[in-house]
């Protein structure tokens, strides 16, 4: 899993969102910026592999939500990370 | 890719529209989205609008990658470049058409040949696991196949172990109700280890062949039930008269069933009747071994390892026997397909699938000199793509896509000509086949199937490959700085690949044609030679031994034959037996063949006695010790004296068909004549030995007068209605003759059929070529013009070309086709390993079409009107 990707899946963890909106959730809570050829590739290629879904909207704007299989995906990478995260703290507090 | 993977892309391809607008539409958002901040931040609407596009990027390459993300993008592409070429083709029809019937002739003659070859060598035989079964024969040390005796056979099916079940199976030609019919005699396990039900009535079983002549009964085929027999409802039950023995109609097997063997079988009887239909006093059935074994291989046991089980055997069956009856080797083929694969099937196969080959090769290269000439004048679009940042790969395989489309177009069209090809092949073979044998022509079903399709499509993905991987690779080579600076002009012109194309083409063509004017010689050769007998006139009769004397009887009463005589075998078809001689005077030992022939033999077929005389009535009937031998003979044998009168010891066994005595004096010395096998040429040797219209096993011939074929049909009719059953077989000898020519003439037609396709293609692209060349140096043929040359100097400018590459393409043909001679005269009578007449002729013949190539373009070079040309520039 990229990181776009997971940021977007912890993004949409939230609720529904736009792209845009996703852009600017991420950059407050990750503090990265993606540039909109990295988000809306991303979020092409999730809405491919079913993790997202759009939703269907009246105006211009199209919120994406998240999907049973891309809640299962974020909660896996986050069961590795978290595990990561885990080994390297155990390993400083050692040295 | 997963099938869900699958159904998103076929999602995205379907509904790409719809995505495309949403994501326009969300792009759009976006910006705006960005913008108004930026307004919100206090920026002016103006400069808030252009920081958020600066801050976007290229929208395109935002797009680009949403697009990539949908995984569909190489179906996108291919879509383009498919509508792309499609476009092109609609300005250009010309050539798409000639592009498509050009390699829809290649192939479809092609897919025609591999339909036959797929037919008789690689369809499996419609019987139970046809891949398990295999025949298994073994070699002397004389190099022949030695096929098994009755004996042999129910000897290996009680001792050998090698097979999980075995049948055995003998095959013979015969003529029942009027009708020419392929008859097996077969063991009792044959239908049930195939697999063969019936469709009316009941198969064989071992039941049916307990004891030898006691049971006799036939199966029909169902083609033969259908086409010879009229699909009688009734006739289980009704009776055949077979070889004069009447046989009870037990069943028809189903349809579809093929049994085994090289030719479709008409009816089948127990193995059991074997002396009855094939054997007895009749010496032209009485073969010593004559069973075809057929086993199924053990489970687990891979053909080498019973190959090994079979070898052994074979040696230890036959290790009491003569040197020349041992088992020096086994054979073990397989039996899955109608025709086994021997060696000279597989030559003969693989010969005919390489020349058709190389029409298809003459018409690649012709279509690639087209696509080449077409790419040429697309430089200026490629240069400009490729200046543009357009991958070189992605411009192949645009152009490879025009490529795929002609050649699947062609492959729809192609199989169209092998059908049409495939239906007039067998009416012509119909239509050319002597008449005494049409009824015997047995052909298995010719129909595609899903070998012959992956065929069509393997063909057309290689044919693709030769015609369009070769331009777009030349065309795609443009010189980019050219282009940069805006040079988009036709001064590359990769004259050597097309020179190489068509010199190929040329090559080709020598080569085939060279090889069409070696068989044709071969044929008039064969066809030709004076035989040295006159055959005109005589039909041969194969007569029912029970009822030879009436026959003999009603012949020599017949108005309309003139004289009868009998031999050992008719002249003309195949090799006469042989047996060991030795003059009484000398030690040496010489092999020689020979041939029973009754005191009339030398009249019927008028061959002179050139010294002494013919045997005598009473020499004839007591197997009295003297022989008539031929000129070369008494060469090998007396050379230095006159033969007559002088004796020579035999070396054979006593027998049907043999002399009765150990010693000969010869009475007469005839001229040398044919009365063997046509391809191999007068006799090398020949000694007559005396035999009567009323031995056993002879054949008899009947000199009749007015025309042969109206006359074998009419005594045909007459002993038919007289004598019922008692003719098995009756031809003209001439028809036999030309049965055995008939091989040699096929080859021939086929080999000029496709010289004159392959010519034809290279005319077109030898004119191709030479029209662009008058196209491309019409300047500087103007130029030549208005300083002073003449009509026949720039024509001679255009021929010179023409001639120089045909002058190459011949040069490499004619040693090709070198090669291709000795493996002819290896393979074929009659055929010289270098045969100057017809190297001349094939060569003439390319030499003359390179003219007529140049014709047009010559004409047109030498019309350049130079102040035309001069102020176009």
């Amino acid at each position: 899993m990229t990181d776009p990707v997971l940021l977007i899946l912890a993004s949409l963890a939230e609720g529904d969102k736009h792209g845009y909106a996703m852009m600017e959730d991420i950059e407050r809570f990750a503090g990265v910026r993606l540039g909109p050829g990295t988000l809306y590739g991303a979020i092409t290629r999730m809405v491919e592999r079913g993790w997202i879904r759009g939703v269907d909207s009246e105006d211009r704007r199209r919120p994406y939500c998240l999907t049973a299989a891309g809640r299962r995906a974020l909660e896996e990478q986050t069961a590795s990370l978290d595990q990561v995260l885990r080994t390297a703290r155990r390993r400083l507090l050692r040295t | 890719m997963t099938w869900r993977d699958l159904q998103l892309r076929m999602r995205a391809l379907l509904f790409r529209r719809r995505a495309e607008e949403e994501m326009d539409a969300e792009l759009r958002f976006h910006l705006e989205m960005q913008a108004r901040k930026h307004r919100e931040a206090g920026l002016a609407e103006l400069e808030a609008g252009r920081r958020a596009r600066q801050e976007f990027g290229g929208v395109a390459q935002v797009q680009e990658e949403c697009r990539d993300g949908r995984g569909i993008r190489a179906l996108e592409t291919l879509l383009q470049d498919v509508r792309y070429a499609l476009r092109g083709f609609r300005r250009a029809p010309g050539f798409a058409a000639a592009a498509v019937a050009i390699i829809a002739l290649g192939l479809g003659l092609n897919t025609a040949i591999f339909t036959a070859f797929d037919a008789y060598v690689l369809r499996p035989l419609a019987v139970r696991d046809p891949s398990s079964l295999y025949e298994f024969s073994w070699t002397l040390p004389n190099g022949r196949e030695h096929r098994a005796t009755p004996a042999e056979f129910a000897d290996f099916r009680r001792t050998s172990t090698a097979f999980a079940e075995t049948l055995g199976f003998d095959m013979f030609f015969t003529r029942v109700e009027g009708h020419y019919l392929f008859g097996e005699l077969v063991t009792g396990n044959y239908f049930t280890m195939l697999g063969g039900d019936a469709a009316l009535g009941r198969t064989l079983t071992p039941d049916d062949a307990p004891a030898p002549g006691t049971q006799p009964v036939a199966v029909l085929s169902f083609t033969a039930w259908k086409n010879k027999f009229a699909r009688d409802p009734e006739i289980v039950g009704k009776k055949l008269v077979v070889r004069g023995y009447p046989l009870t109609v037990v069943g028809v097997a189903r349809e579809g069933f093929p049994g085994i063997g090289d030719l479709p079988v008409d009816f089948w009887a127990p193995l059991t009747m074997g002396a009855q239909l094939q054997g007895g006093s009749n010496l032209q059935r009485n073969r010593r071994g004559n069973i075809e074994i057929v086993g199924r291989l053990r489970r687990g046991w891979s053909p080498s390892r019973t190959k090994a089980s079979l070898a052994a055997w074979a040696h230890q069956y036959t290790a009491d026997s003569p040197f020349a009856e041992k088992a020096v080797n086994v054979r073990l083929l397989s039996r899955a397909s109608t025709l086994a694969p021997r060696t000279a099937t597989l030559a003969a196969m693989s010969s005919f699938l390489a020349s058709f080959g190389l029409v298809l090769l003459v018409a690649c290269a012709n279509i690639a000199n087209l696509m080449l000439a077409r790419a040429m004048a697309r430089q200026r679009e490629i240069g400009v793509r490729l200046a543009m940042g357009a991958a070189r790969s992605r411009l192949i395989r645009q152009l490879l896509t025009e490529s795929v489309l002609l050649a699947a177009a062609a492959a729809v069209v192609g199989f169209g000509i092998s059908q049409a090809t495939i239906g007039l092949a067998v009416r012509l073979l119909y239509a050319t086949t002597p008449a005494g044998y049409l009824d015997a022509l047995n052909l298995v079903s010719l129909s595609p199937d899903v070998r012959v399709f992956a065929f069509m499509l393997a063909a057309a993905i290689a044919a693709t490959l030769l015609f369009g991987l070769m331009p777009a690779l030349q065309a795609t080579r443009p010189n980019i700085m050219q282009a940069a600076r805006g040079e988009f002009t036709t001064d590359f012109r990769p004259s050597r690949l097309r020179h190489a194309l068509v010199i190929a083409q040329v090559a080709v063509s020598a080569l085939i044609l060279i090889s069409a004017a070696i068989l044709l010689r071969a044929n008039l050769r064969i066809g030709g030679v004076d035989p040295g007998l006159q055959s005109a006139g005589v039909i041969e009769l194969d007569v029912e031994e029970p009822l030879r004397e009436r026959v003999v009887q009603q012949l020599a009463a017949d108005s309309l034959v003139q004289s009868v005589a009998a031999a050992g075998k008719v002249p003309f078809m195949g090799q006469l037996p042989e047996l060991v001689v030795r003059p009484a005077e000398s030690k040496d030992r010489h092999r020689a063949r020979f041939q029973m022939a009754s005191p009339e033999y030398f009249a019927i077929f008028q061959v002179p006695l050139v010294r002494g005389r013919s045997f005598t009535a009473d020499e004839a009937r007591g197997d009295a010790g003297v022989a008539v031998i031929s000129e070369a003979t008494a060469r090998r044998l007396f050379p230095d004296r006159d033969a007559v009168g002088r004796t020579f010891r035999i070396s054979a066994p006593h027998g049907p068909g043999m002399p009765m005595f150990s010693e000969a004096r010869v009475i007469g010395v005839a001229r040398d004549a044919i009365n063997g096998w046509i391809g191999d040429g007068t006799d090398s040797t020949c000694i007559y030995f005396p035999t009567t219209l009323h031995s056993a096993g002879t054949v008899l011939l009947a000199r009749v007068a007015g025309n042969g074929d109206a006359a074998r049909q009419r005594l045909d009719a007459s002993l038919a209605r007289d004598i019922p059953g008692a003719i098995d077989q009756i031809h003209s000898v001439d028809e036999i003759l030309a049965v055995q020519l008939y091989p040699f003439r096929v080859v021939y037609w086929v080999s000029a059929a496709l010289g004159a396709v392959a010519l034809l293609l290279t005319l077109t692209g030898l004119y191709g070529v030479l029209a662009y060349l008058v196209a491309q140096r019409t300047k500087e043929i103007g130029i030549r013009v208005a300083l002073g040359a003449g009509w026949g100097q720039v024509a001679g400018l255009v021929l010179k070309q023409s001639l120089r590459l045909a002058a190459i393409g011949t040069a490499v043909g004619s040693l090709a086709a070198l090669g291709l001679a000795r493996i002819l005269a290896a393979l074929i009578p009659n055929i010289p390993n270098f045969d100057a007449a017809a190297f001349g002729v094939g060569m003439l013949l390319v030499f003359a079409a390179s003219v007529c190539a140049a014709w047009m373009p010559s004409l047109r070079a030498a019309r350049i009107e130079p102040v035309a040309t001069l102020r176009c520039d």
